[in-house]
């Protein structure tokens, strides 16, 4: 029997169970009731989870971390290739090399998130930015080159040297789409050769000519197939994947959303055992709450995260992340997630210790790990699984590409490989584990109540204290509400927030950069979650500690020990889903209400886009218009907290308690 | 450069003809030159009729010389395809609020007007004009507010000549006019330290975020200058503002005791 036949099973004895008793009359009948419907809830989602035969790997991390590199070399996407190298002397001669078959590099040189998965064949899919989304991006280029040519010379709310800042990997596809390389030297930059071929009021015509060099209306392909005569597969992937990702294509937009279907006997045999493995894009400026990353985290059952960071900073850049999603009232998001460190060269051997440098591989890592561990364990994260994973160990850098270095032997690059493949699996296994140990543990605690007894009158008593207990924690006061707009604005200012430029694309597109995955909605959430997870944690506390005390004062045998377990269990998960409602509630709010509509009929956006170019001050005043706009936004923050307490969390709790 | 003669609905009972001025672009499309934003524009079927109507207004029609003493016509400012901002004699470079004195809609030439009333709507609630007009160069529809704007009174009517439509901007000048002559009078008194009509300005203006009041305020024992913007008037003798450059979290007030003198409104 499958671990999750076993919980389909327990779900269809409980429901029989409940179907037994539909009208409790008594205050354990309730509490039984009440208990079933709590215990079914969860091995429906354990059960889902233990459903998935194969994981997706989610790579997340900083821009420039290795993500990549890191990706290729353990799926085996590298291809060994004797290439035309000159040596110091320059004197040419063929070397052997081995190549990344997704582009690599020193950072912002993945396109866009790619997806790879085992198939039977090679071929690329490739979902687009809109043609609007795509035309502004093209836009926002020619200006900056206009920019460049023309200082004095602007249009309408520019400043004189304003630059547009979008990722270097966009400018690069737009380049290559529109054909207007840069060159060596900025003399050389062809697009600004053209403009300069416009007179200084002609920017519409620089930029009309620009767009029709891009030919987006017959970028419309989105799928490419390897021809089943192309002799060499793994070359086709690279040279298609480099067309794509630097938009060299004629027949193809810039790209949102690349999935690349491999022919699994080019993968390593691992892969048979992964869904997919996705290269998400790089996270710039510290800025991990994005709604990509969080669908990932959050929302997809197969999804099993790999954290990846530089062995210099781990965990500085994914605690943050860590902090934010593993929570003590959601006992399986630990298991969600790994940690790979990505050593560079000689970084673990020169780890300072006690006497200076460890001078040890194996050291190194050895003091790193205990210091990751006691860094997240500071912050209440414990037992997380932590690999390192150097890809390029064994390896010395041949211009760009590199090759395997003389004193070393494939086998000991296949050991790293296996090594870092065997932490992953069992990983996931431990996270298989651990929901087929709750499914267990959740038909134990089934077994019991289904055999209870009863309540005799003193524990009744108990219950009932306990209830008028809970129902004087109904009220909660969000004393911290006033600090969202803190918050909120540091997304935009200080240490790691996002480049002042972004504030202006972003408000040209109301509130969206994708891009740049910028959303100004959904920013609300992870701010919202960490007000109301700090303040109603203690009501929350007090309420479970009421319980605690319940189960204290009842007697070992009796059934309340096992239904109030059941209800604890409860409340952290009831605790945790009135966290992320209050999130959602206040990304609603700024979308629907505090920023709507969306268009230029809305004075607000109106005045955000028009204070560009209008002299100094421009991230102060347009934040302090947001500020504006949003005033009375604690009290509606303070609001939903206090009703989503009520109705997801103390609701539930006393109908669970209730007279029957 | 070229001239190119873009039929413009009806004027005078004639059937009118707007010059523009085109160039040829490389690829075969053609770029007109606004004489407002003094640049050349890709002439779309949109841009052919903004152009028209642009031209009309600052050539065309009989009385452009007599308009453009008060009105300055804008293109694609605040997102408004063309706008009328008065600029008459009231205003010098101490007060210099925007009042808007119409706003035009301009769609291509077979699109329908009356798809696109609602439209022109919340582009004069969100102004805070009263006079628009929506044209495709073959239809000229007029809207007019009446009333409150939080309760407007719309009126709308099809025009049969152009010449209705200058007749109505230049009103809506004339109406302009003596409503900035009020205000200006409410800024000499608020210049002069008279609090009420400084709230009287901020009940005005105090919403256009593009404003900025340059305010003399008492603090400590001496005075201190402050741009202000996004002003409101929140109690009967308190002003709540926000200072350009400087962000704080909540907004700043200033009573009637703390006010000194309004020294300049003007956009930033």
């Amino acid at each position: 029997m499958t671990h999750a036949t076993q919980a389909t099973d327990l779900i269809v004895k409980i429901d029989e169970e409940r179907a037994k008793r539909p009208d409790p009359k008594t205050v354990f009948e309730q509490m039984r009731k009440s208990a079933l419907a709590g215990l079914r809830a969860e091995l429906v989602e354990l059960s889902k989870l233990l459903g998935t035969a194969r994981h997706c790997l989610v790579f997340i991390g900083k821009v420039g971390v290795g993500k990549t590199t890191a990706i290729c070399h353990l799926l085996g996407l590298t291809a060994e290739r004797e290439k035309k190298k000159a040596n110091k002397a320059g004197v040419e001669g063929m070397v052997s090399v081995t190549e990344d078959l997704m582009a690599t590099g020193s950072g912002f040189t993945t396109l866009c998130e790619v997806v790879v998965t085992p198939a039977d064949k090679n071929e690329f899919e490739v979902e687009p930015f809109p043609p609007l989304e795509v035309e502004r991006i093209i836009g926002d280029f020619c200006l900056a080159i206009w920019n460049r040519v023309y200082p004095n010379n602007i249009g309408e709310g520019q400043r004189a040297g304003d630059q547009v800042n979008f990722p270097p990997e966009l400018v690069r596809a737009v380049r290559n789409m529109v054909k207007l390389p840069e060159g060596e030297r900025r003399e050389d930059d062809a697009a600004v050769r053209l403009a300069r071929e416009f007179p200084s009021d002609g920017f519409d015509q620089f930029q009309t000519r620009v767009l029709g060099r891009a030919r987006l209306d017959a970028r419309t392909r989105t799928e490419f197939v390897c021809p089943s005569t192309e002799a060499d597969p793994r070359a086709w992937i690279k040279k298609t994947f480099d067309d794509l990702n630097l938009a060299r294509l004629d027949t193809v937009s810039i790209p949102r959303r690349i999935t690349l279907r491999v022919d699994a006997t080019l993968l390593t045999p691992r892969m048979a055992n992964v869904a997919a493995v996705v290269d998400t894009k790089g996270v710039d400026a510290a800025q991990f709450n994005r709604e990509d990353l969080d669908r990932y985290i959050r929302e997809d059952r197969s999804a099993f995260c790999i954290l990846t960071e530089g062995f210099d900073t781990a965990p500085t850049d994914v605690a943050p992340l860590l902090q934010r999603h593993v929570t003590p009232e959601a006992p399986m998001s630990l298991s969600k997630f790994a940690l790979m460190v990505i050593p560079r060269g000689s970084e673990p051997e020169k780890k300072v210790g006690g006497q200076g440098p460890v001078g040890d591989r194996d050291v190194g890592i050895s003091l790193l790990r205990g210091q990751i561990d006691e860094t997240l364990a500071s912050r209440g994260i414990r037992g997380l699984n932590v690999m390192f994973f150097d890809p390029l160990r064994y390896f010395e850098t041949v211009g760009v590409d590199y090759r395997r270095r003389q004193d070393s032997e494939p086998e000991e690059v296949s050991a790293d490989r296996d090594e870092v493949w065997d932490a992953i699996f069992e990983a996931i296994k431990l996270r298989t584990d651990k929901a087929r140990e709750r499914v267990k543990q959740i038909g134990d605690s089934f077994q019991k109540i289904r055999e209870g007894k009863g309540l005799n009158p003193t524990e009744e008593g108990l219950v009932r204290q306990a209830r008028a207990k809970i129902t004087e924690h109904r009220h909660i006061t969000l004393a911290n509400a006033d600090r969202f707009l803190e918050l909120y604005r540091r997304l935009w200012e200080g240490p790691g927030s996002r480049h002042p430029m972004t504030l202006r694309a972003t408000n040209n597109r109301f509130g969206y950069y994708s891009p740049r995955n910028i959303d100004v909605y959904y920013d609300a959430i992870p701010i919202t979650e960490e007000l109301v997870r700090t303040v109603v944690s203690r009501p929350k506390e007090a309420v479970l500690n009421i319980v605690r005390n319940v189960e204290h004062e009842s007697p070992p045998d009796s059934d309340l020990q096992e239904l109030l377990m059941v209800l604890e269990t409860r409340i952290d998960s009831s605790f945790e889903a009135m966290v992320r409602e209050v999130g959602i509630t206040m990304q609603t709010y700024l979308h629907d209400t505090v920023l709507a509509p969306q268009d230029a009929s809305n004075q607000f956006w109106v005045s955000v886009q028009g204070r560009y170019g209008r002299g100094p001050g421009y991230r102060d005043d347009v934040l302090t218009m947001y500020a504006d706009q949003m005033q009375g936004h604690e009290t509606v923050l303070a609001d939903a907290a206090e009703r989503a307490w009520q109705r997801v969390v103390i609701d539930p709790i006393l109908e669970y308690l209730a007279e029957g | 450069m070229a001239t190119l003669d873009v039929p413009c609905f009806r004027y005078l009972g004639k059937d009118l003809t707007a010059s523009l001025t085109v160039e040829d672009g490389t690829g075969g499309e053609q770029f007109v030159r606004c004489p407002v934003r003094q640049r050349l524009f890709r002439l779309t079927p949109e841009e052919r009729v903004r152009q028209a109507l642009v031209w009309f207004l600052r050539e065309g029609c009989n009385r452009a010389a007599e308009l453009r003493k008060y009105i300055r016509f804008g293109v694609e400012e605040s997102s408004l395809d063309v706008a009328a901002f008065f600029v008459g004699g009231r205003l010098d470079e101490r007060f210099r609020p925007r009042v808007t004195v119409a706003i035009a809609e301009t769609k291509r030439r077979e699109e329908e007007l009356a798809h696109y009333v609602e439209q022109l709507k919340t582009y004069l609630l969100r102004e805070r004009c009263r006079a628009g007009l929506l044209f495709n160069g073959r239809q000229a529809t007029w809207l007019s507010l009446a009333g409150e704007f939080e309760q407007p009174q719309w009126t709308t009517e099809s025009l049969t000549d152009l010449q209705a439509a200058e007749e109505r901007i230049e009103q809506a000048s004339i109406h302009a006019d003596a409503y900035l002559a009020d205000a200006r009078g409410v800024f000499t008194a608020a210049a002069g330290g008279d609090f009420h009509a400084l709230m009287k300005l901020v009940s005005l203006f105090g919403s256009d975020l593009a404003l900025t009041f340059a305010l003399s305020i008492r603090s400590k024992g001496s005075l201190g200058l402050v741009h202000a913007f996004s002003l409101r008037a929140d109690a009967a003798n308190l002003v709540t503002y926000r200072a350009r450059g400087v962000y704080s979290r909540h907004r700043q007030r200033l009573s009637s005791p703390e006010f000194h003198s309004l020294i300049e409104l003007r956009p930033v």
